[in-house]
This record gives structure tokens, sequence and C-alpha cells, in this order.
């Protein structure tokens, strides 16, 4: 009895034994195996998120480096418009440029601006006219002035079904299917009336044009002057006495007002018809203490010329062009040239008198843009 | 092998294994590359028109010099070339579509028109060249050199252009390469980190069942049978060898459990034996001493014999007793040594052994019996006293002129019969009485002590006390239940 009741013991004790080393043995096996999914989970997410992020990477690259579109809709154009301007002209400054592409990514228009850069503008305007009809463009849109070889290009290009659309001058005579730009009677008129406020009933007034126009057009012919001295018909004792001509830059423009002030000390009204001849008038009439002798309507909207019509009595007015409405309405004109195969004979776009009454209004507006291109 | 057929084997695991990782090396092959391949894409794009630019230039070239060297030689093999390479020139063309996204667009739709443009203006040079028509030739190919100058214009611009776009992406490329790298290289490590971990743990799972294994064995080597059953849960070889392992275990502990049992009944018997062997070797040196102590006990016996009937004979009845004693003294030595007698005839052996002294010595050395009757047929081996009392006498008494007593008591105590043999005599040194006990040499005390011993399977049965001077007193005990 006893010795089974100890075998019975004995053997409890040994099974007790086996199975919690058995238990044991499976704790640290369950350790082991727990420790080793961790492990491999770490391990394995870690290599897909490298190997996304590589593949990732790769396909940003070829996405990068993918095409590049005229706009953001990635459409093809329709239309293929060649530019020509005046590069050394600071008149098509970035808003003609942008109302071009606002206006050429509704239409779908391709456009090819080229600046033409250097003196002799008209080699080269006739030169990029050959380019355009060699290129087959579907349209030219030109800075133009008046020129016989001009008109007789624009005919060409006519002729080879090319439509060319005229900014600056309207060359009315040739061939283009429409004039888009200010209308310079009415540029003149306004100068007059804005001299006639200045001066008052008498005076002696002188234009500074640039020099290229005057080699071309006659002085008759310019629109300009007309308009000026349909507005002085009615004041008698103000005359516009002289019509001067620079050459590029700001220099020639100090030169010829140095002189007409020497040799007509009695002018008492000057009108320029560009920007940098508008900031070489200004030097002239400051450093010779002019400023309250000479009336100065100019032309732009620099920065230097409307602070110097915010300080007063250097400049009177300035007239200014709608650059953006033109880069606009050119490229409209096109297409409506194209859809309709009819287009109005001119686009006129607005113009802009910045004198003392409104100067701060628009050197507000242009910091605001400044900051806005920052 | 239909039990292994059941589980994943470790061959199966081991290829599964292999696969995996194989696979995961494929996997960053591929990866590298489908990643060289878009590169490789990448690079293309960015010199594959610059190649065609240059080709329609070198063309273009080749066309003019052609040209001009038919109008100036007006030869024919000029001419061939020239239509050869107008050939190309429109093939080259032709690849290019008309439609337009975007300014290199633009400049290749109209590098194309001006080709055309070329090959017309070069055309009517050669058909006016055939006419003799000098000027109009000459206006011709003046036209063409123009426009020939227009598209190298286009060709500088569109590659200058490229030349710029390229340059920014060749740097977005190195950087982006570099980042690539850097991932690769992460790949790469997890990879083999990846790889290291499966290894590791199939190798862990593998050698875990062989380390208990081989722990199991080096215990059993050692000789520890009760280490408990290896225990494995894989599912495979091993299995089946551990189980094999722990009935192999079993079965030789069960054995070696045997094969003890086995040995130890053995050795038992082995004691017994050499106990018994020890005994008659005992019994032999008695006997020993007795004969050597006695020359020729029969001889000497047969003479005690015929002096008895001599004394009988001649009517001397003294004699005649003394004889009867001595041959009853060596009757007993001889008859009945390797047996067990009663205590009474052992002191009846030794009250003849007085008889015999008395004759010699007289009443120098006396004896005194004190027995307990009632213990006298306490079952003794033989031959205990005489020696006991032999010695007495011998280095006791026979020293002394004056004599002495030897006492025997014998009485009964609460378990033992005690036997004591006591002298007067010189005594014994404690040094001496060590000396009898452990040597043979002093004859007859220790054989006396030792057959006591072995006869009633006990010790301290026999004691030795003594002073000099004062005599020897040496106590026996009889276990009781003997009887």
């Amino acid at each position: 009895m006893l010795i089974s009741i100890n075998f019975v013991l004995q053997f409890h004790v040994k099974m007790k034994e086996e199975s919690s080393l058995r238990s044991e043995y499976m704790s640290n096996k369950i350790n082991n195996k727990r420790l080793f999914f961790w492990v491999m989970g770490i391990l394995v997410i870690t290599l897909s998120v490298a190997l996304f992020a590589g593949f990732y990477i790769s396909y940003q690259l070829t996405k990068s480096s993918a095409d590049e579109y005229f706009w953001a809709s990635k459409e093809n154009a329709d239309y293929h418009v060649m530019i020509l301007i005046d590069g050394s002209n600071q008149t098509y400054s970035e808003e003609f440029i942008r109302g071009i592409e606002e206006e050429s990514e509704i239409y779908r228009v391709a456009t090819e601006i080229i600046s033409i850069e250097g003196a002799n503008y008209r080699d080269q305007l006739i030169e990029n006219m050959q380019l355009a009809m060699y290129n087959k463009v579907d349209g030219l849109i030109i800075h133009a002035y008046y020129d016989d070889e001009v008109i007789a290009m624009i005919d060409k290009l006519s002729l080879a079904g090319i439509p060319v659309i005229t900014m600056n001058e309207d060359l009315a005579s040739s061939q283009r299917i429409t004039y888009v730009g200010v209308n310079r009677y009415t540029i003149g008129e306004i100068a007059a009336q804005e001299m006639i406020k200045s001066l008052g009933t008498s005076g002696k007034i002188a234009v500074i044009e640039p020099r290229s126009y005057e080699e071309y057009a006659d002085i008759n012919d310019s629109l300009l002057v007309l308009g000026f001295n349909d507005i002085l018909k009615k004041y008698p004792n103000i005359t516009l006495e002289h019509v001067l001509y620079t050459e590029e830059g700001v220099l020639s423009a100090e030169i010829i007002a140095t002189n007409l002030m020497k040799e007509n000390p009695d002018i008492s009204g000057i009108f320029c018809t560009n920007t940098s001849n508008t900031l070489g008038v200004i030097q002239v009439l400051v450093d010779n203490n002019l400023v309250s002798q000479v009336s100065l309507i100019g032309y732009g909207d620099e920065v230097e010329i409307l602070d110097s019509i915010k300080k007063g009595n250097i400049i009177e007015a300035s007239i200014v062009t709608d650059f953006y409405d033109i880069g606009k309405k050119a490229i409209a004109a096109f297409y409506e040239y194209k859809t309709s195969a009819f287009v109005s004979n001119y686009f006129n776009t607005s113009i802009q008198v910045i004198d003392q009454s409104n100067v701060d209004t628009i050197l507000l507006e242009k910091s605001e843009e400044n900051v806005k291109t920052q | 092998m239909s039990k292994l057929n059941k589980f994943g084997s470790i061959k199966n695991n081991m290829m599964l294994y292999s696969l995996g990782i194989i696979l995961l090396m494929a996997i960053l092959s591929m990866y590298s590359l489908s990643i060289m391949e878009r590169y490789k894409g990448q690079i293309q794009a960015m010199f594959e028109k610059h190649i065609y630019l240059s080709e329609v230039e070198s063309n273009m070239n080749g066309l003019d010099a052609d040209l001009l060297g038919f109008l100036t030689s007006k030869s024919s093999t000029r001419l061939n070339n020239f239509l050869i390479g107008v050939e190309q020139l429109q093939g080259d063309i032709s690849q290019v579509s008309e439609q337009i996204y975007n300014d290199e667009d633009l400049m290749m739709k109209n590098i194309v028109h001006l080709v055309e443009a070329y090959l017309e203006q070069s055309n009517e040079a050669i058909g006016y060249k055939r006419l003799r028509n000098v000027e109009k030739y000459y206006e011709h190919y003046e036209y063409s050199v123009e426009i020939k100058g227009y598209i190298f214009d286009y060709i500088d611009q569109l590659n200058n252009k490229q030349l710029n776009r390229n340059s920014k992406a060749y740097l977005d490329l190195v950087n982006q390469i570099r980042l690539l790298q850097s991932i690769t290289y992460i790949i790469v490590i997890v990879l083999v980190l990846i790889a290291f971990t499966v290894v590791y743990y199939i190798t862990a799972r593998m050698v875990r069942p062989i380390t208990h294994l081989s722990d199991a064995a080096e215990e059993i080597a050692k000789g520890n049978f009760q280490t408990p059953d290896v225990y494995v849960d894989s599912e495979d070889e091993f299995l089946l060898l551990a189980a094999a392992f722990n009935k192999m275990k079993n079965s030789i502990s069960e054995y070696v459990d045997e094969l003890k049992k086995q040995a130890e009944t053995e050795a038992k018997l082995k004691d017994e034996q050499l106990k018994n062997v020890k005994m008659e070797h005992l019994l032999d040196n008695a006997r020993l001493y007795a004969l050597q102590s006695q020359i020729n006990p029969h001889f000497m016996f047969n003479t005690i014999n015929a002096g008895v009937q001599l004394s009988i004979l001649e009517r001397a009845p003294k004699t005649g007793n003394f004889l009867e004693t001595m041959s009853r003294l060596f009757r007993y030595n001889i008859q009945k040594m390797d047996t067990h007698c009663t205590l009474e005839e052992e002191i009846n052996n030794i009250k003849d052994y007085y008889e015999l002294l008395k004759v010699r010595f007289g009443q120098r050395i006396q004896f005194e019996f004190h027995i307990d009757s009632q213990v006298t047929n306490v079952k003794v081996p033989q031959l205990i006293l005489q020696p006991l009392v032999e010695n007495a006498y011998i280095h006791g008494l026979s020293g002394l002129e004056e004599g002495g007593k030897i006492f025997i008591d014998v009485y009964k105590n609460a378990s033992f019969v005690e036997i004591i043999v006591q002298d007067t005599g010189v005594g014994m040194t404690r040094e001496r009485i060590q000396e009898i006990l452990s040597n043979n040499s002093g004859i007859g005390i220790k054989n006396v002590r030792d057959r006591l011993e072995l006869f009633y399977h006990q010790h301290n049965l026999f004691y030795v006390e003594s002073e000099v001077g004062h005599g020897v007193k040496i106590t026996i005990k009889i276990p009781q239940n003997m009887e």
C-alpha cells in the first residue's frame, strides 16, 4: 500500500517537472516567435516604405521633366501668331505681354514674340515679316509705322493668306486687317487740352517725338499733331512752334531740350510723346531751373514720372496708354478675324491722364502690384 | 515514414525559406532595373531632340554644299547627292508632330516650314540653273541661304532652351538620384536584415531541438537517466528524433535499474559467501592452533588410553582418573572442532583442564567456578573458553612463585549470558591488550573474539580489562535469543 502511494507520488512529481519544463520551453518559444514577427514586421514595413518612396521619387522625376505646356489646360494650340515689337520701346512692358498671354490662353493661340533690338528697326521688321511668311504663321501682329516697304510687306503677307494686325500706327492704306491701339489723334487732342489747362490763353509749344517716326511720316499726316492743332485752333495765342525728333535714349532728349531752350527761351510748353523723352526733358527743366517757366506734358507711367507729378510744378500731366488692353485686343481681333472672317477696322484702347488729382491712387496701385509680383 | 509525410519536413521548410530569400533579392533587382529604366528614358528624352537637331543641321549643311556644288559646276553627282539629302531631310521633318503644346513645338513647327521653304527655294534655283537664268537662280539660292540662316537660328534657340531646361533637369536628376541611392542603400540593408533574421530564426528553430537532445545526451552520458523527456513541438523530423531519443533513454534507464538490482543481490550473496569462508578460515586457524599445541593428538590420545588401561591393571585409580581426564580433553578438542556446543560442555572441558593442572601444580593454581545452572545449555562456538584459560594460566599465573586463582563466572543478566574469565596474575598494559586483539600472533584471544562475532553476527561481545599487577578480566556476552 505504502509503496504504491510512494510510486504514485513519484510519478506525479516527475510529470509535474516535465510539464513545467515544457511550459518554460513553450513560453521561450512564444517569446522568440513574437520577437521574430515584430522584427520582421518592422523590417517589412521599412522595406515597403522605402520601395514606395523610391518609386514615388522616380515617378516625380519623370513627371517634373515631362513636356512643358503653354497653358494649365495642357491643350494644344490651334493657331500660331507671331508678334513683332520694338525692343527699344519701353512701353511694351510686362503689361502688354500679360494681356497677350491671358487672351491667347482663352483662344488657344500660340504666340511667338520677337522683340527687335538695335537701331535698324525697319530692316529687321521686314526681315522678320519675311520669316513669318516662311514659317507659315496663322497671324502677325506688328509694331508698325509708316513705311512703304513695311506696307508692301503687309500686302505680300496678306496675299499669302497671313492676316496682319498693326499696333502703334494704323497704316490704313495697307492690307492690314485691323489696327489695335490708341488713337494718336485723340492723344494729340488730350495733350493739347492738358497744355491749355496749364498755359491759359497764350504760349509757344514744342512737341518732342522719337526719331523713328520722323523719317517715314509726313508731319502733316501725323494724327497726333493734327489732333493737337485742332484743339489749338480755338486759342489763337497758343501756337505749336516746333516738332523735334530724338534719337534713342534719354540723353538725346536732354540734348535736344537743352538746345531748344537755348534757342527759344520763349517756349512755355513742351509735350513729349514717349517715356524716355519725358524723363530727359524733366532733367533739363530741373537742371536749368526752368520748372516754373515751362509746362510739361509727359507720356508714360514710370515711377519717376509719377513722382515728378506728385511733387508738383515739374510736370503737369502724363498720358498713359493701356498696353495690357492692347495686348488683349490684338489677340481677340486675330481670333475674331480667323473665326468670322470679318473684323472691325480698328480697336481703340483706353487712354488715361495722370495729374495731381489722381497720382496718389495710381502710385498706390503700382506699389500694390509690385508687392504682388514680388 | 507515413508519420513523416504528415509533417512539413525540414527539406520543405528549407526550400520555402530559400525561395523567400531569393524572391526578396529578385524584388530588389527588379526595383533597381525599373529605376534604371526610368532614368534611361529620362536621359534619352533629354538628348533625343538635341541629337535630332544636330542631324538636321548637318544634313542642311551637306545639302547646301551639294546645292552650291551643283550650281557652280552643274555636276550631276552633286545633284544626286543633293536629292538624296533632300529625301533624308524630308524623312527627318516628317517625324515632327503638327501639334503645338509649347514653345519648343512651335519652333519645331517653324523649322519644318522653313525646311520646306528652303527646299522650295533650292528647287527653284536648280530649275533656273537648268534654264541658265543666272540672275534668277542666284536670287533663289540667296533666299535658300537666308532660310538656312533662319533654320540654324531656330536650332540654336532650341538647343539653348533645351540646354537650359536640361541643366535644370540635370540638377534635379542628380539630387533625386542621390536620394534614390540612399533609399536603395536602405532597401539593401533592410533586405540583408530580413534575410539575416529569417536565417537566424530558421537556424534557431532547427538547432533548438538538437541542443535539447545534446544536453539530454550529455546528462545521460554522465549517468543521469532521470532527466525529463526532451520536448519538441515542431512537426518535422526532429519530433520523430526526439520521440526515438526519449524512448531509448527510458529503455536504457529501465535496463540499468534492473542491472543494479541484480548486482545488489549478487553482492549480498557474495558477502554471505565471504563470511562463510572467513568463518571456516578462522576455524581452521583454531584447529591448527589446537593441533600445534598438542603434538599428534591421535597418537597422544591412543597413548593416553593405553596409560588408562595400564593404571587399571596396576590398580592405580588416581593415575587412571588423570589419564581419563586427559583423554576426555583431547577427545573434546579433536571431535567437536567445527560445530557448536553447549556452554555446559565448554565448562566441563575447562574442569577437565583444571584437573590436569591440579595434578601438575597442586594447590598453586586454583580455579573457582560460579555457574548459573539455568544457562548451561546456551549454545556457544566450540573451544572459546580453553584459549582464555590457557592464556590466563600461561601469561598471568605461570610466572608467579606463589601461584594464583582463575575465576570462571557464568550468570544471566537482562539480555545476555555473561561469561567472565578472571585471573589474579601479572596483568597487562593497555598497549599489550591492543596488541593481542589486533594481532594474530596472540593466537587464541583474537581468534575467540572473531569467532564469537561471526557466530552471533554481532560486535561488542568480547571485553578485555586489565591492570599491571591486578590480573586480567575477560568478559564474553552471549546473546540470549541464540538459545
